[in-house]
């Protein structure tokens, strides 16, 4: 995949988590780990949590979360046999909430503090991304 | 291999980087100043063109009921100028009777906003387009027009990170004005207001306020009403949830209260 690409992707999704607090980054981080390499993957997938984190929380929990959901996105894929575009909506409606569980399970031990609507950003997350994985395979990914 | 080791690696570092004692030191402080200095412009760009759309667009949809609005704006506008008048002559009679009575002069109030627009939004943060160089700092009180907003908790050189009254980890010094009972209003989805004795007289409905025993923020700023209250026998607290007087969600301008 194009470095141009990623690096669009990846200013255009922590412009659109600053303006709308969405949580896209699981996305890009499911997209890497079909479309990439396992390298790039981890990189970029912590690189994320680590830009995230440093412009929008005082903490750097999405570093890990991310890092550990590009991991997990990596040893995901090895186990479904999918079509990529049936693969990267598998992973990110598995993925997304689990990263999120991540990052609140960390500032859970790190803080002491679970942070507030953890549901309803779980369950708001995972639906807006699944809802972008199937229009993007709908509109763009799909070759049949 | 190389890309577990590469795996194992980062979360390691992501790890040893969340422990309060390292997260806060001068270089994890400086790269997180860096990267936000870095994307100041693509959020302040973003921010403003957003801005932009929105107000155009509401600009068509609303036209028709502009005029009207006006009307009320400009009537509220010298309804409002005709109570400051007042409240200066208040402030003034108020300054006059301490400097009888031989008061030392430490009004809270005397303190200057400045304004500054939410360009970025993360859980209970916001990043606002003022920072260092406006001369904010960590800890000042961030307010709206409706009450108490956060307090800065990070500035870098353009922007600021404020942690909302709803953080979670937010802890303020409350107190009921009707009765002057004490308590503690802990953020999270829900705040909630802690240690109010079980005797003590609460109403649904009433206000909520920082109080005089407060480090962090100026006394008597809104934070709420109470929503509900309640009591059991065996419990020496009574359980109060707040409903805050600022709509989170509908934030756009918010004012930094600088000494």
């Amino acid at each position: 995949m194009s470095a141009l690409i990623i690096f669009i992707s990846f200013v255009l999704l922590l412009i659109l988590r600053g303006l709308f607090n969405l949580d896209l980054f699981p996305l890009l981080i499911v997209y890497l780990a079909v479309k990439s390499s396992p390298e790039s993957t981890i990189l970029l997938s912590a690189l994320g949590g680590f830009f995230e984190d440093a412009l929008f929380f005082p903490n750097f929990l999405h570093f890990l979360s991310y890092t550990i959901t590009g991991g997990l996105a990596l040893y995901l894929k090895e186990l479904f046999a999918l079509e990529e575009d049936d693969l990267i909506l598998t992973l990110t409606v598995i993925l997304t909430p689990i990263s999120i569980l991540l990052a609140a399970l960390g500032q859970r031990f790190f803080e002491g503090v679970m942070p507030s609507g953890l549901l309803i950003s779980l369950i708001r997350a995972t639906i807006i991304n699944g809802v972008i994985v199937f229009l993007l395979n709908f509109f763009f990914w799909r070759r049949r | 291999m190389r890309q577990r080791i590469a795996f194992l690696f980062l979360v390691l570092i992501a790890l040893f980087i969340n422990f309060p004692q390292i997260n806060k030191t001068a270089p994890i402080n400086f790269i997180r100043s860096s990267i936000q200095i870095l994307v100041y412009p693509l959020q302040w760009s973003s921010t403003a063109l957003v801005g932009q759309t929105q107000r155009t667009l509401g600009f068509f949809i609303n036209a028709r009921s502009a005029e009207g609005e006006n009307i009320i704006l400009k009537e509220k506008l010298s309804s409002a100028e005709a109570q400051l008048l007042i409240l200066e002559r208040i402030e003034d009679e108020n300054q006059a009777l301490r400097g009888a009575l031989g008061f030392r002069d430490n009004n809270p109030y005397r303190f200057g906003i400045l304004p500054a627009e939410i360009i970025g939004r993360g859980d209970s943060i916001i990043v606002v387009n003022r920072g260092a160089a406006d001369s904010v700092s960590e800890g000042q009180t961030v307010i709206n027009r409706s009450g108490l907003v956060g307090r800065v908790g990070e500035a870098s050189k353009y922007s600021s990170k404020i942690i909302l009254i709803i953080d979670p980890a937010s802890v303020i010094s409350a107190v009921l004005p009707r009765t002057g009972t004490y308590g503690v209003v802990r953020g999270g989805s829900r705040l909630t207001m802690d240690y109010v004795s079980e005797g003590a007289s609460v109403e649904a409905g009433e206000k909520v306020v920082v109080s005089s025993a407060s480090t962090s923020f100026l006394r008597g700023l809104p934070i709420g009403r109470v929503r509900s209250v309640s009591k059991k026998v065996e419990d020496l607290f009574q359980k109060i949830e707040i409903d805050p007087i600022v709509d989170f969600s509908k934030l756009d301008i918010v004012y930094i209260c600088q000494p």
